[in-house]
């Protein structure tokens, strides 16, 4: 019905298809705001043309980058030469695995497995002697009792996968919910309470184990890795821009993943979403610059890029020149949740939506011009919810004839 | 509780001072409920708001809402920019009493804009569109009680804008939403056990219009236009029970603007109804609250209709004497 989506879709579709959404009912999470950040990578990896490209190389990256950056600096300048030709194979090889991965039927295996779970501490500070909490993730069958703390709160550490999960309370056999958590109604109508579990809540937490793991094991390969990186980046020997350049951008993509966290944390009333907060990647030291990169001011260096990266596409088999042409809607516009809304659905009579993407607020949406009559509709946050407004209006009725409206 | 085998045995073995209160303790309760939650509470995370421009005309903006399987919509100005009211079915009651009046101005119903029908209204001097409002933030409470003053069984929550100071229309919020949050969130509705004859308000008995199966529908739309009510129950000759009129059902009667099936009889314009009907609620003098709000909360009801055990129609509860016993009952 409405613009740029498939209609059959359901309410799923709204979520990253790796992500098997185990509540049917429960409003998606955050969906392609992973893909979309992602895309930084890309000009990293040029020839990985594929956006599902393996996310977990892309936490590898960052990981290994920025906590050894400072440390082998010094090395990385030296080795740089001794290593390029050894350092070109080694890419050619990982090219030939991209490859691979490529004619490979895009495979939910690439994307964090759906079973992975975020420890998430739910807490209970309203009084009473025995509290349990129940929800959607335990199909509000289960009871799960939290544990008293010193400071008569109480305190359960659950692991939660991705998805929207939405409680209520048992305190001393009576359902309630917490003020101090945020709440809603759902789409049966029940006041409840709810966490979200995101897609980047997801990768931190993973992101976080490996990093430990890899800290430990892993240090010479990670060194390696990370200036098979820089190769790929720049195929010149440019050691201080390809660096500082790959630390911007591994710098930008943390902190905007902490941004989209941070946005979505503070909602306003003293109301936030929990995280597991022990020893989150914020503990990590970055170096911060001042230079722009040269690649964005000395057009030779651009150029230089240009030309890598174009090869470096023929080679894959690429189009030639596709990473020229943008797509021609960013792709976490093209699913409007509208087009997901179940009319016929007695249950549904509050007309709720699922949760939309916040990039897709205030953007406008419209159908197609039928009966002289156009509707546009746009998602805005009223507080801490959404309103996807849908406005009908007819045409206007003037005495030119209407202009040819382009499509 | 343990002694008692089923709860029924538990309510009867309660005595009379104690269901009196209970039923006094369980009012107190929802009252206190409805005042500390604000419409805004009721609202889900996100939802979607049908809103149409009011130069639309009034045939096209019927079938956006039958499209859309609604039944009402906030209007917006352009003009203005601003909340013109809400579009109800009783709105294209008075467009067919009208036409009814003046057959002869077929051409000016065919091209009425939904601005045109203020004068429509005051032509066949009835009241204007339901306009009272109240902000998403001020309590249940208060927004209970501007609807049963003003008499409309829904409320737009509306808003200011915090830059450009203009009205929003935030949402709509009806008197079955409110009772269906009640009935979900306040655990003391089970505590309303005093059956409905003992009730002010709710057990009185009331004067109803009702029609028969072969009352043509014009004649039952005069009846819920001049009584304003929202439905018109349908009896057989011996007074039982057997169907209702709904305002919402003649939506589906003018489909397309067809002013022109007005002589059919109520039982050939029901058949226009759409599958999905939910069904006529009713229930007896011996019910409680308890139960009613449990019904409300499993299935999207509008009224009650009391019956004998014979299934005699007796008198009906809507959701205006139910909010109303609620909010001011038991005092």
């Amino acid at each position: 019905m409405y613009s740029t989506a498939s209609s059959e879709t359901k309410d799923v579709s709204m979520v990253d298809v790796s992500k098997a959404d185990e509540e049917g009912n429960g409003a998606p999470a955050r969906r392609k705001s992973t893909l979309i950040l992602t895309d930084d990578i890309d000009l990293d990896q040029p020839n990985a043309d594929k956006q599902n490209n393996s996310n977990e190389d892309d936490r590898m990256n960052i990981d290994s980058s920025s906590a050894n950056l400072t440390q082998h600096n010094q090395q990385q300048q030296q080795q740089q030469q001794q290593q390029q030709s050894q350092e070109q194979q080694n890419q050619q090889q990982q090219q030939q695995q991209t490859r691979q991965e490529d004619q490979a039927p895009p495979q939910p295996a690439q994307q964090p497995d759906p079973n992975v779970t975020v420890p998430v501490d739910i807490q209970w500070v309203q009084g009473g002697e025995k509290v349990y909490v129940t929800g959607s993730f335990t199909g509000w069958r289960k009871m799960i009792g939290l544990v008293r703390q010193p400071d008569n709160s109480f305190l359960i550490t659950l692991g939660l996968p991705l998805g929207t999960h939405r409680f209520r309370f048992v305190v001393d056999n009576e359902l309630r919910f917490s003020d101090f958590l945020p709440t809603a109604t759902d789409q049966m109508g029940n006041f409840v309470n709810y966490i979200e579990i995101t897609q980047e809540n997801i990768e931190q937490h993973l992101a976080q184990l490996e990093e430990n793991e890899a800290k430990q094991q892993q240090q010479q390969q990670q060194q390696q890795q990370q200036q098979q990186q820089q190769q790929q980046q720049l195929q010149q020997p440019q050691p201080e821009e390809s660096r500082s350049r790959k630390s911007s951008l591994s710098r930008n993509r943390t902190d905007s993943m902490w941004g989209l966290i941070n946005d979505d944390d503070d909602m306003g009333n003293g109301y936030s979403r929990y995280h597991d907060e022990d020893g989150t990647p914020l503990n990590k030291e970055y170096q911060y610059i001042n230079d722009i990169p040269p690649i964005f001011t000395d057009p030779k260096v651009m150029e230089q890029y240009y030309v890598a990266i174009d090869k470096q596409s023929r080679s894959s088999n690429g189009q030639q020149q596709a990473w020229l042409h943008p797509p021609q809607l960013p792709p976490h516009l093209e699913n409007v949740i509208l087009n997901n809304f179940n009319n016929s659905s007695g249950e549904n009579n509050s007309g709720a939506l699922p949760i939309p993407n916040h990039v897709v607020l205030n953007h406008l949406a419209t159908t197609s011009i039928k009966h002289n009559t156009l509707a546009v509709a746009s998602i805005v946050r009223y507080k801490r919810k959404y309103v996807t407004q849908v406005l009908f209006s007819p045409l206007q009725q003037s005495l030119q004839p209407p202009e040819p409206r382009p499509q | 509780m343990a002694a008692v085998a089923t709860p029924n045995d538990y309510i009867l073995s309660l005595t009379r001072e104690q269901i009196e209160h209970d039923q006094k303790i369980g009012i107190k309760a929802i009252r206190l409920f409805l005042q500390s939650k604000t419409s805004y509470d009721v609202l889900p995370v996100s939802y979607r708001l049908i809103v149409l421009d009011t130069s639309l005309l009034v045939k096209k903006s019927l079938t956006i809402l039958l499209q859309n399987n609604i039944v009402s919509a906030p209007l917006w100005n352009n003009q203005t920019s601003r909340f013109a009211g809400l579009l109800t079915a009783s709105d294209f009651i008075n467009v067919i009493q009208y036409y009814f009046q003046f057959p002869e101005k077929f051409e000016f119903v065919e091209q009425l804009t939904l601005d045109g029908l203020r004068d429509v209204e005051r032509a066949i001097g009835c009241d204007q569109i339901e306009t009272a409002s109240i902000h998403p933030f001020k309590s249940l409470y208060e927004a209970c009680v501007k609807m049963l003053e003003s008499k409309a069984r829904r409320i737009p929550l509306i808003d200011e804008d915090e830059k450009t100071h203009r009205e929003i229309v935030v949402s709509v919020l009806t008197q079955y939403r409110i009772l269906k949050f009640v009935a979900l969130n306040c655990k003391e509705t089970k505590m309303l056990l005093k059956p409905i004859k003992d009730l002010k308000g709710l057990g009185t008995i009331k004067d109803i219009s009702t029609c028969t199966l072969q009352t043509p529908v014009i004649e039952v739309i005069h009846l819920l236009a001049h009584k304003s009510v929202s439905s018109v129950p349908i009896v057989d000759d011996q007074g039982k029970l057997i169907n209702v009129y709904e305002a919402v059902d003649i939506l589906a009667l003018v489909k397309g603007g067809m002013y022109t099936d007005l002589d059919l009889s109520v039982g050939d314009a029901l058949l226009r109804r759409p599958e999905d009907f939910e069904g006529v609620h009713t229930c007896t003098m011996n019910d409680r609250l308890s139960t009613i709000m449990d019904t409300i909360r499993k299935s999207r009801l509008h009224r009650l209709f009391i019956v004998d055990d014979e299934g005699k129609l007796v008198s009906v509860i809507t959701l205006s004497d139910i909010l109303n016993y609620i909010l001011f009952g038991e005092d």
